[in-house]
């Protein structure tokens, strides 16, 4: 059967179905209303009993920060005045208490419905969401069971309360009608790591409670009481899933530490701040990559100082000290912007792009460059510039740093006074030049993506030629290498930002060339952070690959390696 | 982006410490600023005027203090 919804989560699920209501009309028809101060009282005390649950789930260790924040958040509603106020007089008036609450819930969604502002609208779920706790409190059916050892859940919705108190080993897959993927209760699901589809018709949805369901997310398949053959085949799926992400995610918070003892940072690369929630999941040590261009695409007009600084503040607060490597904007090449009106140009990848547009709009650089300063004050920022070709881009870019710090002293706005400057290697000219710009920068970041296409002049969209599209060929390796070397000559670290980063294949030649920070979408963190830890200095002989002339001399080669390293352990 | 959730709590939290009468204005709308439910419902938007007003026996530690912290966030009071 298909199901059409998306798949916040993929991978298998199997389990028994349970539908989950959402209302409580059965519970409420059983309560039984005991005077208006006796309905005081209770409320009274059930709001006791919701905060002492409240501080009981926030005091968890294995919380994320976004939940904790979520809860915290929820016990201020639960306390705030206004609440409680509004439900006391609909008490007063005679009303039972359960009954006083959803009113009360209904009248501040009122009030919220005026905010134009989507994400504060939002909030009116957070009101729900604790008014539903205490009516479960007051009508004892606040213990929600689920009913077998493994069961998928299927509901319209589920509230974020609920959502994080589900049991994480008998809950296995969740099916939602709701489809906002940025619901609370989704991101809790997510961090949660239940395989969860949302936007799912339910009506056309043809099971019922205990049946067996199989639900396949990734390819939006699910079989209801399977024949026993396809069972037994997707029970060993969902084993061999299980045990890859268990092993993988357990270790992924260690650091990356080859046998030789040299540290390789593993960062993220993320375009925009909600996707420090996976950085986190998967171990990253920070951001190596925000790729800022999130915010100027698909606009007329471009962001304003305060909407980036808000975003920037957001990633390095989640961070938590660790560093954020913030691009300045790269846009041009393949990334047209409607904004800046870049024209259609006969070679876009040759032409107007990256630190180009952003020298010649010196007011439009400015006012992301205050941001990037001001994010600075909150945690660890470092500012990368793409495309560099020259010194000058660089001492120009310093220059607009400068004005930029004059600017917010007299703004009287907090920054960061030291904020650390390196370019993104992705031109044979930076590579060639490396030397001279090591100098000048304080890191350097090789973007292997561009620098291949640039080094063997192929588009890799063009699909005529993309086979001779690869990373793996010497010339770029050798740039690679060459880059690090200038890099560590001068004292200053080198990273790679690109898909080779993230290449299992590549590791150990990665760290042969003394690498020292790999930065890459963050699922593929755990994976490389343990091939790591298998890898010494000189598994790879680099000296016997730069004397190879093609790149499937170089693959072959580190196949074998690779093949080696995966029987070790 | 206007007040957020989180800068809205903590401006609820700061407030909640003061015997003071603390109160946030944008355009005519005004709101105890102790109830993040009325702080969320004022929906105050990127680039609008805020102005806090606050009046009791703390009032000066008081508004040195909120006023510092919507300062340092938002830049405009």
């Amino acid at each position: 059967m298909k199901i059409n919804g998306t798949a916040v989560t993929g991978g298998i699920a199997i389990g028994k179905v349970q539908m989950v209501a959402a209302d409580h009309d059965l519970e409420l028809g059983r309560y039984s209303y005991e005077g208006i101060a006796a309905e005081i009282q209770k409320y009274a005390e059930a709001s006791k009993e919701a905060e002492k649950s409240l501080d009981l789930y926030i005091s968890q260790e294995s919380l994320s920060d976004n939940e904790k924040q979520i809860m915290n958040s929820h016990k201020m509603l639960l306390n705030d005045f206004v609440f409680s106020d509004t439900i006391k007089r609909y008490i007063n008036n005679g009303i039972p208490a359960p009954e006083a609450i959803t009113k009360a819930v209904a009248e501040i969604e009122q009030l919220f419905m005026s905010v134009e502002d989507a994400y504060l609208k939002e909030r009116a779920a957070d009101v729900k969401d604790v008014g539903n706790r205490l009516i479960r409190i007051l009508t004892r059916s606040r213990n929600f069971e689920v009913e077998s050892e493994a069961v998928i859940l299927i509901a319209e919705d589920i509230e974020s309360s609920l959502m994080a108190a589900l049991p994480k080993k008998k809950v296995k897959g969740i099916l939602l009608g709701n489809g906002s993927q940025t619901s609370h209760a989704v991101i809790i699901a997510k961090s949660k790591g239940f395989i969860i589809s949302v936007g799912v018709d339910l009506s056309r949805l043809d099971v019922k409670n205990g049946d067996t369901l199989i639900l396949d997310t990734r390819n939006e398949l699910a079989f209801v009481n399977p024949p026993k053959d396809i069972l037994k085949q997707y029970k060993s799926m969902e084993a061999r899933q299980h045990a890859e992400t268990a092993q993988a995610i357990e270790k992924a918070p260690l650091p990356a530490k080859t046998l030789s003892g040299k540290e390789i940072i593993v960062a993220a690369n993320i375009s925009q701040p909600s996707d420090m929630e996976d950085a986190q999941r998967y171990g990253c040590q920070g951001v190596g990559l925000f790729r800022t261009e999130f915010m100027y695409m698909g606009r007329k007009q471009l962001p304003t100082e305060e909407e980036q600084f808000d975003a920037y503040r957001d990633v390095v607060q989640k961070a938590g000290g660790e560093m954020c490597v913030i691009r300045t904007a790269d846009i041009g090449g393949d990334k047209p912007l409607e904004a800046l009106r870049t024209e259609k140009e006969a070679n876009p990848f040759l032409g107007w792009r990256g630190i180009r547009i952003g020298l010649r709009n010196k007011a439009f650089f400015m006012k992301q460059i205050k941001a990037i300063l001001r994010a600075g004050a909150f945690g660890h920022v470092a500012m990368m510039i793409p495309m560099v070709v020259s010194r000058k881009e660089i001492t120009q870019t310093k220059q607009i740093v400068a004005e930029a710090m004059a600017e917010l002293d007299k703004e009287h706005k907090p920054y960061e006074k030291h904020l650390p400057i390196g370019i993104m290697v992705e031109t044979p000219a930076a590579v060639l030049m490396a030397p001279a710009l090591a100098k000048h920068v304080d890191f350097f970041s090789i973007g292997t993506n561009d620098l291949t296409q640039y080094v063997l002049a192929v588009d890799r969209q063009n699909h005529k030629v993309a086979d001779l599209y690869d990373y793996f060929h010497p010339a770029v390796i050798r740039a690679v290498h060459q880059t690090i070397k200038a890099a560590h000559q001068c004292g200053k670290w080198a990273g790679i930002c690109g898909e080779m980063a993230s290449d299992d294949l590549g590791v150990s030649l990665l760290v042969a060339l003394d690498v020292d920070e790999l930065s890459m979408a963050p699922s593929m963190a755990p994976k490389i952070k343990e091939l790591i830890r298998r890898t010494k200095q000189n598994d790879c002989d680099l000296g016997r690959i730069l004397e190879m002339t093609d790149a499937e001399e170089i693959r072959d080669y580190l196949k074998e390696l690779r093949s080696h390293m995966g029987n070790e352990k | 982006m206007g007040i957020h959730a989180r800068p809205a709590a903590e401006i609820a939290k700061m407030a909640a410490h003061y015997k003071s009468e603390v109160i946030l204005s944008v355009n005519n709308k005004t709101a105890n600023a102790k109830s993040l439910i009325l702080m969320i419902a004022l929906g105050a938007k990127n680039g609008t005027e805020l102005v806090l007003s606050v009046n009791g026996e703390d009032e000066d530690e008081a508004f040195e203090a909120i006023g510092r912290f919507i300062v340092n966030n938002f830049n405009e009071v």
